[in-house]
This record gives structure tokens, C-alpha cells and sequence, in this order.
């Protein structure tokens, strides 16, 4: 982005009696600053640290929606907020670039110092306090520059959009709400997969506090990871039923259905799949639960189908079962035709995903070493550095 | 009709285990390399994705058994662990298995000679909650382990704080002391067997 300095702009300096504790650059002088001083450039360069000013700018395609520059402060453990720009269009909701910005930041600040705290500098702006106010119903006066967690972390909770239900699920385990917010955010786990590993009894301490060493905790640690995959595994499932195109923005939507006993899910649309890789077949708003199956040996295939099948019939009442498979199946060509034609016979709804249990091993060792990361709040003050940038 | 674990532990005769079944590898050569990932471990050696590697190892390891089982290979026993919502009359679930282990792992220290006294010592040396054991003096050393844990005195009362302390059992899963109890003496009988038929053991842990 090309910006030239306008010198007639100074800096503000403030008039009253606090001007000499209180003395902020323009925010537009900050943002060019950045700009043009920054140690990164096209032809390469240093990438800012923590406790440097960063620019970040918040783009939908070629709409540039917010910029703001913020810095980890050390000795407050907030994050700075020196210059914020953002702007509405029409395209979006209200508040939506607002709200992008917020969790921008307030991930930031935990990331950065496990924190949630942040200081605009030149005071809280207009559009997030009417955030705020809109989301949590507290009122914050014009004249305050630092957000608490008292205020931030209710509100990460509300921009993450996890239900209450959740919420307070995920506070009877001793997981802080916001760790767990930060994490779906970041991408490494879903509301949808904490769900489930609640459904499936799976302490959420050893995800969010404390992992089971593969090594030294062997059992523990298998069961873990045996839950983890299966959760993906379902994760994949829906996104296929959701069948969103290329290029498209909608798809079918699939929801959860609140206060069910096991993970169970609807669909305002009907889900169908027909092809040699899945047959399903849901109607409109019929809630349907997912059985996943997982392989320890390919020679396992056939009895695991027999048992999915049996455990078909499980299901509660009102609700159908659709067995979903890892890619496995598919390769081996003897026993995969068995297992296929079997499942083809019962006629039940089946669903191949597009990943084999080697890949959804590796995912999941993946996803715990980006959660174990963040667990270590010395770690987090040691090393500040995105080691599995997306 | 929630999904849980069950684990099947499989007691593997010593000839499987060195020389494996038609076309199925001996489980000697995962564990080999298993082994070695622990041992550095212990001492401390901490290589990137040694963690990785074990947890693929004890995958492969899994599979291989259960490809034996299919296959009808000779396997001496095999004890099935239930799964969470099964009721208990069959013996201890699975979930008691795992709070037992947990429990022992992170609290529990035997006593132990060091040549002037018995002190109480930790297990970073034991294999306490590995998902195999080779035959021989590995499947015994665990052995003796049980055993001194079985002759505490508080054995019920460990049981009793398990229950009520291990992460295991923090989100909804219920189980008696006496459940655990039972799991721990359960695991004994077993590794008991393995150790007069000299078997190694595996735990396949599967979701059902």
C-alpha cells in the first residue's frame, strides 16, 4: 500500500494538564510511520516483535475494512492500541468490520501475553464501545482507554459465538472460557469438535491445561488422540453434507441440536450424497446423529462396518445414524470392495470422507502442539513466535 | 448410545511376538524401536517428534494384534475392558483402567530398598501405563509392580481418592472405588497369566 506523509498534519498534543503523561502521536502520523518506517519491506526484512509496533490491516478482497497498529507492552501485559481506523460498507452487517477488528486484537493479546487487556491510547473508539454495549450490554464511558478482562473476556466469549450451553460446560471442567475462545478462533479447534469431546467425556484439561505425554502417559494419551480423530473425522463429515461450492459463500447449513444427549445435528435442507464414495439421504429439519468408525488394521475393515451397522440401530428413536468412514476404506481393493458392498446392502446412510486415519493422526498431533503452545505462560513470555503460521 | 473407549488386551505368546504370523510382521520390531524411544526419553533426551514416533509405533502396534486376531493366530487370552456405558457386571470398564492408572501415575510412589532404607520412590523407571509390554523381565518387572501396589495397606483408600481426584473422571464419568479396585486387580490377574505363559501383552484401545 502506497502512502504518502501529509506534513501539514502534526501530531495532537494534548492542551490540558496531563500532556506531559498523555502525549499521543496522531493516529494517522502513526499508521504512516508504520508504513514507512517498518522493517519489513517488499524486498524483505525483519518482521516486527512483539513488543514492536505492528500495522495490521483488515481486508474482505479489495475493501479494506480496518488498520490498526498496535504493540505487546511488557510491563502492563496489554496490548497497545496507538492508531485504529475502521470503516462500515455497505456490504457487510453493522459492526461486522468492528467486531473482525476486535477479535483481531484481542487474540493478539492473548497470544502475546495471555492477557486480554487492551489500551487504545487515544481512548476506547466509538464503534467498540457501541460493540460492547451491544454485546454485552455494558456501557463504557468516552473517556476510558484501558478494556479489562472483566469486560474483554465476556465479550470474546459473545464474538465467538459458542453457545451458553457450552459456556458453562467448558467452565465446569476449570477451562478458561477465553483460552478455549482463542483456540476456535485461531482455528485449531472448533466449537463443534468441543462439543463433542464433551459429549464423549473427555476432559478438557488435557486438551486446554495439561496433554497426556505420548510417551510417559501412553494409554491416557491414545485415548485422547482416538477421540480427537474421531472428532475431525465427524468434522469432515459435516462439511460434506454441507456441500459448499467453490467460490460460494452459503452452503447447506448444518446445526446442532441444543440439549440433545449425543451430538446430534439438523439441516433446514436435505442432505443428500449419492455417489461410490457415500450414500445419504436426510430430509429437511430430520435430526440425524454421525457414528464415526476408525480402523486400527485394514483387515479390521469389514468387522468395524458389521459393528457401525449394529451400532446403527442404537441410535435413539427419531433420529437417523449416518456412518461415516475414513478414506482407509478405499484403499485396499480387496477388502474395501467387501467392506463397500457391505455397507451398500443395509441400506443405511454412509459417508467416506476425504481423509485416511494416518492424516488424521497427523492432524491431531498437529492441532495439540499448537494448544500446548499457548498452555505455558512462560512459553508465551519466552518465545512469542507463530511457529505454525496457517 | 455415546461413544466411549473400550480396550481389549491381548496376550501374545512369545513365539507371535519374535517371529509373527504368515504375513504379518513380528510385533518385536515396533516395539524395538518403541523401546528405544522410551529409553531416551527417560534419560532425559528429548528429540523433535519423539513423541510422533512413538505414538505411530504404538499404532502399528495395535494394528498388527488385531490383524493376528483376525487372522486366527494363537493368541493366549484376551480381556475386554468395557466400554463407559456398559454396566459393570462383566468386571471394571475401561474408564476404571484409566482413572487407576492416572491415579497411579501422578500420586502414587512404592516403597523401595536403596540399600540402607526404604524410601519412597517414583516411576519414572516403570512402564506403568504402557500400552505393551514385552515378554520376559518387562512383563514381570510390571508385575511386581501391581503386586506392591495391591499389598498397600490404604489400597482402598488410594482407590477412594482416585475417584475423586483424576482428571479421568472430571467431565461426567462415574465410577466406584471399589471399580478401581477391581480394575488394578484385574490388570494383575492378567499380567499374571502373561507372566506364567510367557506372553507379552498389548491394549488395543478401540471407540465404540
Amino acid at each position: 500500500m502506497e502512502t504518502t506523509i501529509r506534513p501539514e498534519l502534526e501530531p495532537r498534543r494534548n492542551t490540558d494538564s496531563e500532556e506531559a503523561l498523555a502525549w499521543v502521536p496522531d493516529a494517522y502520523t502513526v499508521f504512516c510511520d508504520a508504513l514507512n518506517f517498518t522493517s519489513w519491506t517488499v524486498e524483505g526484512g525483519s518482521l516486527p516483535q512483539r513488543g514492536d509496533w505492528s500495522t495490521y490491516r483488515l481486508a474482505a478482497k479489495d475493501i479494506i475494512l480496518g488498520v490498526v497498529t498496535h504493540r505487546y507492552n511488557a510491563t502492563t501485559r496489554a496490548l497497545d492500541v496507538r492508531s485504529y481506523f475502521c470503516g462500515e460498507h455497505p456490504l457487510f452487517k453493522d459492526l461486522e468490520a468492528t467486531r473482525a477488528l476486535v477479535v483481531m486484537l484481542l487474540c493478539q493479546a492473548f497470544q502475546t501475553g495471555n492477557s486480554l487487556e487492551l489500551n487504545f491510547e487515544q481512548g476506547v473508539p466509538l464503534d467498540v464501545r457501541t460493540l460492547i454495549e451491544e454485546r454485552i450490554g455494558k456501557i463504557i464511558s468516552g473517556h476510558t482507554s484501558v478494556l479489562r478482562r472483566e469486560t474483554t473476556e465476556p465479550l470474546f466469549v459473545s464474538l465467538s459465538g459458542i453457545s451458553s450451553r457450552l459456556e458453562a460446560r467448558i467452565k465446569d471442567h476449570g477451562i478458561g472460557v477465553g483460552t478455549v475462545c482463542y483456540q476456535i478462533f485461531r482455528g485449531t479447534w472448533t466449537a463443534l469438535q468441543v462439543n463433542t469431546l464433551l459429549d464423549r467425556r473427555i476432559p478438557l484439561a488435557w486438551l486446554f491445561r495439561k496433554t497426556p505425554h505420548a510417551v510417559g502417559n501412553t494409554v491416557l494419551y491414545m485415548h485422547l488422540v482416538s477421540h480427537l480423530c474421531l472428532a475431525l473425522l465427524e468434522e469432515y463429515a459435516l462439511k460434506r453434507l454441507e456441500n459448499r461450492q467453490f467460490g460460494e459463500t452459503t452452503s447447506r447449513r448444518v446445526s446442532v441440536v441444543e440439549g440433545a444427549s449425543l451430538s446430534t445435528y439438523v439441516a433446514e435442507q436435505a442432505l443428500t450424497v449419492a455417489s461410490d464414495d457415500g450414500w445419504v439421504d436426510i430430509p429437511p429439519g430430520s435430526p440425524f446423529t454421525l457414528v464415526p468408525l476408525l480402523f486400527h488394521a485394514t483387515a479390521e475393515m469389514e468387522e468395524s462396518v458389521r459393528r457401525g451397522v449394529a451400532r446403527l440401530r442404537r441410535v435413539p428413536e427419531g433420529t437417523r445414524g449416518v456412518l461415516v468412514l475414513p478414506m482407509d476404506i478405499l484403499s485396499d481393493a480387496a477388502l474395501g470392495t467387501e467392506s463397500l458392498d457391505l455397507l451398500k446392502s443395509t441400506k443405511a446412510d454412509w459417508l467416506i470422507v476425504g481423509q485416511s486415519m494416518a492424516q488424521l493422526s497427523a492432524e491431531v498431533e498437529q492441532k495439540l502442539a499448537i494448544t500446548a503452545e499457548q498452555i505455558d505462560e512462560n512459553e508465551v513470555d519466552a518465545a512469542n513466535v507463530d511457529k505454525h503460521t496457517d | 448410545m455415546s461413544i466411549s473407549t473400550q480396550i481389549s488386551s491381548y496376550l501374545v505368546p512369545r513365539s507371535l511376538w519374535e517371529r509373527g504370523y504368515g504375513s504379518t510382521a513380528p510385533l518385536a520390531l515396533p516395539v524395538r524401536d518403541a523401546m528405544d524411544i522410551e529409553r531416551r526419553w527417560r534419560k532425559g533426551v528429548l528429540i523433535r517428534n519423539e513423541g510422533k514416533r512413538y505414538a505411530i509405533c504404538c499404532k502399528r502396534l495395535q494394528g498388527m494384534v488385531r490383524e493376528l486376531a483376525i487372522k486366527g493366530a494363537p493368541i493366549a487370552h484376551v480381556h475386554l475392558w468395557g466400554a463407559d456405558e456398559e454396566a459393570d457386571e462383566r468386571g471394571p470398564r475401561s474408564v476404571a483402567y484409566l482413572a487407576a492408572m492416572e491415579y497411579l501415575r501422578g500420586s502414587y510412589g512404592p516403597k523401595r530398598w536403596d540399600g540402607k532404607n526404604f524410601v519412597r520412590a517414583n516411576l519414572k523407571y516403570d512402564r506403568l501405563e504402557a500400552i505393551f509390554h514385552p515378554p520376559g523381565e518387562r512383563l514381570l518387572a510390571h508385575l511386581q509392580l501391581l503386586e506392591q501396589v495391591l499389598s498397600e495397606a490404604r489400597l482402598s483408600e488410594m482407590c477412594g481418592y482416585a475417584v475423586r481426584k483424576v482428571d479421568m473422571l472430571a467431565s461426567g464419568s462415574v465410577i466406584t472405588a471399589v471399580e478401581c479396585e477391581a480394575a488394578i486387580r484385574e490388570r494383575h490377574k492378567l499380567i499374571a497369566m502373561g507372566v506364567e505363559r510367557d506372553c507379552g501383552l498389548v491394549d488395543v484401545l478401540d471407540l465404540v
